[in-house]
């Protein structure tokens, strides 16, 4: 029973969209209690802002990418651009990615082997 | 006059810098706005203070002639606010219990049925989007009712760790990066956790619906409003929210584990 999609006409029932509803009701009632959006001029920025925050972690990577041609000018400026953790960061990633790797060829050896 | 002679003395509004605290110790024009960092205040502000992941502190002198908002932090000290205090501490893990607004009750109302409110759409819609995937993790939950709030805790856990970790880097692009991911990540698992409760308790409560809400979407949409709306009472809502995202997630995490069991080897692999 549990495989089977719910019934289609379970959305075409008007009580269905009623919690829709209700959440909606509520996000426009907690409005008009809180008299608007506290800071509303400058919450209202905050979405230009977050822009601004993946445009500057996408060409910061760009930056660290194009540095990367420098052998080991890239690797001091990987410590300067983020600091010693970085590079804790990347060897843990490393360790983890490589066991993650041998553990992945052991499991299909003994899949092969069975 | 004197407000023009008082707008000249006010020193420009330092710009927002990610991850790096704002201290404002003298008078200066607003808005003072602060991403993935605390505010400090001890001065007069003359327009608006938002924190976004981060805590603002009011120290003794301070004055803000504005609004005061901490998006997933807190505001405190004893300075003074000519306009609203509105702060949603955490990621909602402690459903109205993180929620506080220096506007009366009923402003704390307003905040808390906003919040239900963001809660219960966002969940109707997955709900109506992805029944079967509801259904899913629902069962599972049902079924591993001890596991999954112990999976919930130690996931938590890990996430916080990751956190901290990046918030240690978060002045680089990668910490900021992870911030971000790790945010959007646990808000994800909790909404579908919290959905797959509703659904449990939808299907073990459906009997005593009238027999037009007794369908499965219907039921579950009906569970979840009132797992939201409990979480608006005082006391028992943030406990009772606290462990409907502990089950949750955990119900999440193990389904996950479950799909993809590479990680599951691990342990095995090490004590080899």
């Amino acid at each position: 029973m549990t495989a089977l999609p719910p019934a289609p006409w379970q959305k075409r029932r008007f009580a269905a969209w009623l919690p829709l509803a209700a959440g909606l009701a509520f996000v426009a009632a907690g409005m008009l209690l809180l008299g608007g959006v506290p800071a509303s001029g400058t919450v209202a920025q905050l979405p230009a802002a977050a822009g601004g925050v993946l445009g500057w972690i996408a060409s910061s990577a760009l930056d660290a990418l194009t540095a990367a041609r420098g052998g080991s000018d890239a690797a001091k400026m990987l410590v300067a651009v983020g600091g010693s953790w970085l590079v804790v960061w990347l060897a843990l990633a490393a360790l983890g990615g490589s066991w993650a790797m041998v553990s992945l060829v052991g499991r299909a050896r003994r899949g092969a082997g069975q | 006059m004197i407000s023009l002679l008082l707008a000249s003395a006010l020193l420009a509004a330092p710009a927002p810098q990610l991850g790096a605290g704002v201290l404002v110790d003298r008078p200066t024009q607003g808005p003072v706005v602060a991403l993935l960092a605390d505010v400090r205040v001890s001065s007069e502000i003359v327009g608006d203070v938002v924190a976004v992941g981060g805590d603002i502190e009011l120290a003794a002198g301070a004055r803000v002639h504005g609004d005061v908002v901490a998006l997933g932090g807190r505001v405190r000290g004893p300075g003074a606010v000519t306009g609203r205090v509105a702060s949603a501490g955490g990621l909602g893990l402690l459903g109205s219990g993180g929620v506080e607004t220096s506007g009366g009750s009923l402003s704390a109302l307003g905040l808390g049925l906003l919040r239900a409110g963001v809660w219960l759409t966002l969940g109707s819609l997955v709900i109506l989007a992805a029944p079967r995937h509801v259904r899913t993790l629902g069962v599972r939950l049902a079924s591993e009712r001890l596991r999954s709030p112990m999976i919930g805790a130690l996931a938590l856990l890990v996430w916080l760790a990751v956190v901290v970790l990046a918030l240690a880097v978060t002045n680089s692009p990668l910490g900021v990066a992870c911030v971000l991911l790790a945010v959007a990540v646990l808000l994800a698992a909790k909404l579908a956790g919290v959905v797959a409760v509703a659904w449990a308790i939808g299907k073990a409560f459906g009997g005593y619906l009238p027999l037009s809400l007794r369908g499965e979407l219907t039921r579950t949409g009906v569970a979840l409003s009132v797992l939201s709306l409990l979480a608006l009472v005082p006391l028992v809502g943030p406990a009772v929210w606290l462990a409907a995202n502990l089950v949750g997630i955990g119900a999440v995490v193990g389904s996950l584990l479950e799909r993809h069991p590479l990680p599951l080897s691990l342990p095995s692999f090490a004590t080899r």
